[in-house]
């Protein structure tokens, strides 16, 4: 029996202790991971409904998926833009494709973007200037849509391109080809809910461990107005083992709780191996 | 308590943002050096199209350009390409005439800029990219034609002599006269010059008359005398510089004109039947269009896998020429050959070469060869049939590779080939029918033939049975192995295999080692009687075999004396003498000749 609950313990304790490499994962160091970003001072939420309780004002959101999102997870992170809050959002296609729908648009996948001169180390880390935020912002693995129609709700405040030099590898094979686009394309949309903004970059990864780095000016000016960083691990609930180290681990390392609890079960453990040796005896 | 809190947050947030957080705003490129060239040509391309209509965003993006690493076998080539473009824009934004020697460096630029598109056309997949270079060809004529007017309007400006050239497209071999006429008396002129890019095709000395007007006449080179520096531009004239040389109060100046000579690539073609078999006659006709009237000479050659050879000198002049070509052995091979005519410059055509692919058939000799596949003779000859109709060939035959026979064969004629003394043996034959005189392509013949020889299975089978019917009996052959491996294994053994067979021959007598015995033996051997087998003793044998076979008691009687000694001679310490055994077998004889 309590060799069971040793074994159990050393389970959960080896699932803590084991590194996760989830495509925008807090906890993850890999190129698509967010772990840098919790140097940052950064705390995550693992429900978008935590929204609701937190001060957009004070609050920069960093939404990164690789699912589409649901309408009501929409409709929540747009009422915390309303109210103030910034959300930057980026993460898959499909995921990108699901927002600019919810925000009233009809989009049409035209395909990924590589830019071989204004690039950082790879074609596929585009540079972008933004002039809203006279600042260059890296793009890890950007894509086009082409984007027609009205937003439904909000205000368009600026769109940022990438520069003259990239094209749309339309065929996705890595290399030009005679016929692909070549010029600027929009991929930064900037929607303003009241005071608030919403941050869309068709991209892959942004404040991703690939690319934080060259994105920190950026990041500066967004959490500038004493604004936290918060980043929405919500995806990641019917996730066990991840869901079960975002509970059990804190930006600032293991919980204590946890800690304790662990503790007190290999002590309940030690205390009935004792007794029932002494009984033996 | 609450602002306190959040500027508390603030700070926390600040300090643990400031290791990670650059304090710079802007990030420059660092992009890897670009080796896709399908980009390199369209980004070209683009520039191109921006410098013709003087957009600045050409200029920009050669500025970016230029500093872009490419691979390192462009690198050159690209900076290149790009600084002449920005150097184009440069001058574009100067008036100053003195930047005439700049635009000229320019000019010749272009040119680079044309080769390297040309190179990133070499390394692009596709066919795409071909046409982006026709494009950009196109563009870089244009561009080139705005630098010469250019040329020409920074020489007007000097204002102190004016230089008339008729500007048109010359002819190869058409004089284009130069003059000159002086706005200012201190001037003087000294020699008129035609180039090509920066290379001197002619100088000439000018004649002044009195009325001020200077001549000097230049004649355009014919192609034959330009040929290595022209390209085979299917398009466009030839652009050459006229350099006037002039010294106005003691300032030396040099006026420029362009002048455009046309060049032709021959618009020729051959026409032959695509398949032609060996050894017959081939009918070419060359097809001209000489609406010149030119005398064109060249050289028609054949390239195939033994390499090129020239067939034959052609002289061209009119607008159908033909000709017929033996396609014979030692230049056309069997398969793919390609015909190429290469024309020589004349004096307003180009060198130019055209080909064709024929592909030229074997010719074989009308022979028949047959033999069988399984051939059963006495002597083990293999019989192989060759009619070779009214030709005289020779034949080459080849059992498992091996020459074995060679001969002239003419009509039909059966040979024997000896397959050896195996009585059965399986073989390679290869026939080889080929032309003495080489007009033919040799014929080949290949068959697996099984050959019995049947004397020697006769003679094998006879051998066979002999052997088996001596060894039969004993086990002899298991004796005789026993007794070969003994020879070496065993020390000090009895005898060998000669010895070992002497007993298989003569059985018991080695046995038994008794001379007596083989009296009696050779006895009843003359008797008829069989010999004893190794199971019997004599005695058993007597009576089984003697006793019933003798009739005669005396006849009987002295076999069994005979008998008798012959086992005192085997088993006793009293041994017989000899000669009453020969005695006795004497006597034998006697009483069985009596008998009989």
């Amino acid at each position: 029996m309590y060799l069971a609950l040793i074994a159990i313990l050393l389970a959960f304790s080896i699932v803590v202790a084991l590194p996760v490499n989830y495509d925008y994962y807090a906890l993850s160091s890999g190129e698509r991971g967010h772990s840098e970003l919790l140097n940052a001072n950064t705390t995550w939420i693992t429900s978008i409904t935590s929204t609701r309780g937190l001060n957009a004002a004070k609050t920069l959101l960093v939404v990164a998926r690789t699912s589409p999102i649901v309408t009501s997870e929409l409709s929540d992170l747009l009422e915390f833009t309303r109210r103030g809050g910034v959300v930057v959002m980026y993460g898959s296609r499909e995921f990108i494709e699901s927002v600019l729908r919810g925000l009233g648009y009809e989009v049409a996948y035209q395909g990924p973007i590589l830019d071989p001169v204004y690039s950082v180390g790879s074609p596929r880390r585009v540079l972008v200037y933004s002039s809203l935020w006279n600042t260059t912002v890296v793009l890890d693995t950007p894509y086009v849509f082409n984007v027609t129609g009205t937003l439904t709700s909000g205000e368009l405040m600026s769109t940022e391109c990438t520069g003259t030099f990239s094209f749309v590898d339309e065929n996705e094979n890595g290399a030009y080809d005679v016929g692909e686009p070549i010029g600027e394309f929009p991929v930064i949309y900037v929607v303003k809910f009241n005071s608030g903004l919403l941050v869309i970059a068709c991209a892959h990864g942004v404040f991703t461990n690939s690319v934080l780095g060259e994105n920190t000016s950026w990041l500066t000016h967004l959490v500038s107005k004493d604004r936290s960083v918060i980043l929405d691990q919500s995806e990641f609930k019917n996730n066990v083992v991840a869901y079960f180290k975002l509970l059990v681990v804190s930006p600032r390392g293991v919980s204590p709780l946890y800690i304790l609890s662990v503790s007190l079960a290999v002590a309940v453990v030690l205390y009935y191996v004792y007794t029932r040796e002494t009984t033996r005896k | 308590m609450k602002a306190s809190r959040s500027l508390i947050l603030v700070l926390l947030l600040a300090a643990l943002l400031t290791p990670i957080l650059g304090a710079s705003t802007t990030i420059s490129p660092y992009p890897q050096p670009v080796g896709d060239c399908t980009y390199l040509l369209t980004i070209l391309e683009k520039t191109i199209d921006y410098a013709l209509v003087s957009d600045q965003r050409g200029d920009y993006i050669a500025r970016v350009m230029l500093n872009t690493p490419v691979d390192t076998r462009l690198q050159e080539l690209h900076r290149k390409a790009y600084r002449t473009i920005l150097d184009y824009y440069q001058v574009l934004s100067e008036t100053d005439p003195r930047e005439l020697d700049k635009l000229r460096s320019l000019l010749g630029g272009v040119d680079e800029v044309g080769e390297y598109a040309k190179r990133l056309r070499a390394c692009s997949p596709g066919t795409g990219p071909v046409a982006v270079v026709t494009r950009i060809e196109k563009a870089l004529d244009t561009l080139k034609s705005r630098l010469e007017d250019l040329i020409v309007l920074y020489s007007e400006g000097i204002g102190q002599i004016s230089v008339n050239v008729t500007e048109k497209v010359y002819n190869p071999s058409e004089e284009v006269q130069v003059l000159v006429y002086f706005n200012n008396t201190a001037c003087s002129v000294r020699e008129a010059v035609l180039l090509y890019r920066d290379i001197v095709i002619e100088t000439t000395n000018f004649t002044c008359s009195d009325s001020g007007e200077c001549k000097a006449i230049l004649r355009v080179p014919p192609a034959s005398s330009v040929q290595g520096l022209i390209e085979r531009r299917i398009t466009g004239p030839a652009k050459f510089t006229i350099a006037v040389k002039a010294t106005c109060s003691g300032r030396d100046l040099v006026v420029y004109r362009f002048i455009g000579a046309q060049y032709n690539i021959p618009r020729l073609t051959i026409d032959a039947p695509p398949v032609v078999t060996r050894g017959d006659l081939l009918n070419i006709t060359i097809t001209v269009d000489n609406t010149m009237g030119l005398e064109l000479t060249g050289v028609l050659l054949v390239r195939n896998t033994m390499g090129e050879h020239s067939l034959l000198n052609i002289t061209v002049n009119s607008t159908l020429s033909a000709y017929q070509i033996l396609v014979d052995k030692p230049y056309f091979t069997a398969g793919n050959n390609v015909l190429r005519l290469c024309v020589n410059a004349s004096e307003r055509t180009l060198p130019y070469c055209f080909e064709k692919a024929i592909i030229v058939q074997l010719k074989y000799p009308s022979v028949s060869v047959k033999t069988a596949l399984t051939t059963t003779t006495l002597t083990g000859g293999i019989p192989v049939y060759i009619d070779s109709g009214s030709g005289e060939y020779i034949a080459l035959i080849y059992l498992n590779g091996a020459l074995v026979s060679e001969y002239r064969v003419s009509g039909a004629k059966t040979t024997s080939i000896n397959s050896g003394l195996f009585p059965f043996s399986v073989f390679n034959l290869t026939v080889i029918i080929r032309d003495p005189s080489g007009v033919y392509d040799d014929y080949v013949y290949s068959a697996v033939i099984t050959s019995i020889n049947v004397s020697t299975l006769i003679l094998a089978i006879f051998a066979g049975s002999l052997l088996t019917v001596i060894l039969r009996e004993h086990e002899k052959v298991f004796m005789l192995a026993l007794r070969a491996s003994s020879v070496r294994t065993t020390r000090g053994a009895m005898g060998g295999v000669p010895e070992a067979l002497k007993s298989i021959f003569k059985p018991y007598a080695h046995i038994v080692k008794s001379h007596i015995l083989e009296l009696y033996y050779q006895l009843l051997g003359r008797l008829g009687a069989r010999l004893p087998h190794h199971y019997e003793t004599l005695r058993e044998h007597y009576y089984d075999v003697v006793k019933p076979t003798i009739k005669k008691s005396l006849l009987r009687e002295l076999l069994w004396r005979m008998l008798n000694l012959a086992e005192m001679d085997l088993y006793s310490q009293r041994r017989p003498r000899l000669e009453e055994a020969e005695d006795l077998h004497e006597g034998v004889l006697g009483a069985i000749e009596e008998e009989s």
